[in-house]
């Protein structure tokens, strides 16, 4: 087990290498520089040799690549061209409120899922069976981002217009925290942020929550089929104990691996989320950084996301060898 | 028809005649009493030949506009002219010789999947979606980049005049999600075409010689696959120019590994088998047993991937047009005429909502047909 661990942390690492090394392709094959930002009339073409050679790029390419890799692996990122701040310290606000909106909707995507797979299992071929995998169907066909408009459209704007609505299901259109956060108490505050997570962990999972319910229909259904299930049965325990408690620990199993499938999709899909819904996390400060050109941040945020998928991945593959005993691993 | 009657009357020498009708598609059909597949690909043919002679000059505008749809239209044409000219050729020459083996693996799957009814209307929904798009100057008198009046046609609610609405600038904004349809399925189909093309090659070649070639090339697909794609695809694009090209190209040239990897894996089965393995004995080279003997057995999941990633690059062109990424305004497409209403969502809902709405009903009739095609194709991943 702590081999296979072991093992699994050791082949991440030519996997994070060929991360650096691909974004470092992008931004070499793509046409002209960081310094072409400042070529206009007013700038003298000395000024911009100076700033190239400042930023190392007149070295040759192979020098660069390995300046480039010794600063990602010492945790240098560079600084932010349109913000004069070192990235690190950019990130290090922006990850948690990306961290927070994934793991929010992650619990989201695996309960709903987990719950009404359960419910189309045991109903299968009932018109509630049916009515859910239609649902489902458009759920997962449904762009997250035109999902979060919707939402902030009936949620946050129109049904203030009903007078008998409760307040508490009026939910802020964007942002992490309402203008007067400073002046609440502590359990207002965490009251205010969750309120803030609703719309957002919402337009971010939902199609997710969709596809696990189909997995977790599937999966039970094949479980449930199993002889140790009709032995449950034939014991005389309840129908509860037999599903949440005998046939519910295998039909887990395959979710699991799922996981891994979702955290790319997720980070996706924040992206999006994030710039509807003006969440300050890196999806958005990736997007803002895209239209201000200011490259050297679009390639860190580039390249935590897909540290993170790596993690979120190893992760996955860990939990299923710990679940699972069965898994070998050599 | 005058051939067709000819043909019915002398009999015997009907293999002469039967050889002169490969050059009209479906008339070896009719010939054989077919009448309904006979008629079909006779009108397919024709149809694609009055487009050719009516609309020539649109056609030679596809090479001087660079325009995509174009490209897609010919495309399309040229292929239909090609499956009915091919089908009509085999039926003519080799007909009665290919029946007589029996039902093929496509007419079970066929049957299989004109059974399963959802997958049928999802079938109807996507052919009414391509209808529309071809059809879409007949079917709205708006133009879709025309400036309305702003005084009097801006943000009008949806009505019979205006279907959806109008927009912030007093432009019909369902004549632009009809026009954003072409968009928004040309690029999907052309880049789903380089992936799926892509990622087989890819994968036959990974599982077939194994070794390093394998572990290099799916060291490649880890890597590719643990980039978050939309991530990937916004540094790539936003580095380049955004053009509906670089969006076609670079989506093309993203989507492929999970195509490769589904190939690899059956590639991996079917090199043991003992066809394969009779053609090695032949002597056949790897290239040559890779297209004539691997590949055909894989494409049942190959086209169940590329229909379900039709949706999926549906979805995601949209979400790079919303950010701005892909097809530039005033060209309309359905993820920036969403973005265009949401400066305005309250006040004009419509404008957001609808082309929202036209992506849904897209990707789910993808979604059904995908589906259909993974429980007519292959059946042991039904779920």
């Amino acid at each position: 087990m702590t081999t296979y661990i072991i093992r699994r942390l050791l082949q991440a690492i030519p996997l994070l290498l060929g991360i650096v090394t691909l974004v470092f392709i992008i931004v070499h094959a793509a046409p002209g520089d960081p310094t072409a930002m400042y070529v206009q009339p007013g700038v003298s073409p000395e000024v911009i040799e100076q700033m190239r050679e400042n930023w190392g790029l007149d070295r040759p390419i192979h020098i660069q690549y390995l300046s480039w890799l010794r600063s990602f692996l010492t945790g240098d990122l560079g600084v932010s061209l349109t913000q004069n701040r070192p990235i690190v310290a950019i990130l290090a606000e922006r990850i948690p409120n990306t961290l927070i909106l994934s793991g929010a909707s992650l619990l989201l995507i695996f309960a709903i899922g987990i719950a009404i797979g359960i419910v189309q299992a045991v109903r299968q071929h009932s018109r509630l069976d049916h009515v859910l995998t239609l649902g489902a169907l458009f759920l997962y066909s449904m762009p997250s981002f035109w999902l979060g408009l919707m939402l902030i459209l009936i949620l946050a704007y129109k049904v203030h217009l009903l007078e008998w609505w409760p307040a508490v299901l009026k939910f802020p259109a964007s942002g992490m925290t309402g203008v007067d956060y400073d002046l609440m108490g502590g359990w207002a505050k965490l009251g205010d942020r969750l309120h803030h997570l609703v719309l957002p962990s919402i337009a971010l999972g939902v199609a997710s929550a969709a596809s696990v319910a189909r997995y977790m229909r599937s999966s039970m259904l094949e479980v449930i089929r199993q002889d140790y299930i009709r032995t449950a049965r034939a014991k005389g325990l309840s129908e509860r104990t037999v599903i949440l408690k005998h046939a519910l620990k295998n039909a887990l199993l395959p979710i699991v691996t799922l996981l891994g499938l979702y955290i790319p999709f997720l980070f996706s899909g924040a992206v999006l989320v994030e710039y509807v819904f003006s969440w300050p996390g890196m999806g958005r400060t990736m997007v803002d950084a895209i239209y201000q050109r200011d490259y050297p941040l679009v390639m860190a945020t580039t390249f935590i996301f897909a540290v993170f998928v790596v993690i979120a991945n190893l992760i996955a593959d860990i939990l299923y060898a710990v679940v699972d005993p069965r898994i070998r691993y050599e | 028809m005058n051939e067709a009657a000819a043909g019915a009357e002398d009999r015997p020498e009907r293999g002469h005649i039967a050889k002169a009708a490969a050059l009209v598609p479906g008339l070896a059909h009719l010939l054989e009493g077919r009448r309904r597949a006979g008629l079909s690909l006779l009108a397919l043919a024709l149809v694609t030949l009055a487009v050719l002679v009516f609309a020539i000059d649109r056609v030679a505008a596809t090479f001087t506009t660079g325009r995509v749809d174009y490209w897609v239209a010919l495309v399309t044409l040229i292929g239909a002219a090609a499956v009915a000219w091919g089908v009509g050729f085999r039926e003519a020459l080799g007909g009665p010789r290919a029946r007589a083996k029996g039902v093929s693996q496509w007419a079970i799957a066929w049957r299989e999947f004109s059974r399963n009814r959802v997958a049928v209307l999802g079938l109807y929904l996507m052919l009414t979606l391509y209808l529309a798009t071809l059809l879409a100057p007949y079917l709205t008198p708006y133009e879709p980049n025309t400036i309305g009046d702003m005084a009097t046609t801006r943000h009008l609610s949806p009505s019979l005049a205006h279907l959806m609405g109008t927009d912030k600038f007093g432009r019909d904004v369902f004549t632009r999600v009809l026009y954003g349809a072409r968009i928004s399925l040309s690029i999907g189909l052309i880049a789903v075409s380089i992936s799926v093309t892509l990622g087989t090659v890819v994968g036959a070649a990974s599982g077939y010689f194994g070794r390093v070639v394998d572990t290099v090339l799916m060291r490649f697909v880890d890597m590719f696959i643990s980039f978050p794609r939309l991530v990937l695809l916004i540094t790539v694009i936003a580095l380049f120019e955004p053009s509906i090209f670089t969006v076609i190209v670079v989506l093309g040239l993203t989507l492929w590994p999970s195509t490769a990897r589904i190939v690899r894996g059956e590639v991996l089965s079917l090199r043991e088998r003992e066809f394969v393995e009779a053609a090695r004995a032949l002597g056949l080279s790897g290239a040559r047993i890779i297209c004539r003997h691997i590949i055909p057995n894989v494409l049942g999941p190959v086209i169940v991937a590329a229909t379900l990633g039709l949706g999926n690059i549906i979805l995601v062109e949209a979400g790079l047009s919303f950010l701005g990424l892909s097809v530039q305004p005033p060209t309309p497409s359905w993820g920036n005429i969403i973005e265009g209403g949401r400066e305005y969502l309250v006040q004009a809902w419509w404008v957001s909502t609808f082309p929202g709405l036209a992506i849904v009903v897209t990707v789910v009739a993808f979604n059904l047909i995908g589906d259909g095609l993974r429980d007519a194709l292959d059946p042991r991943q039904r779920m």
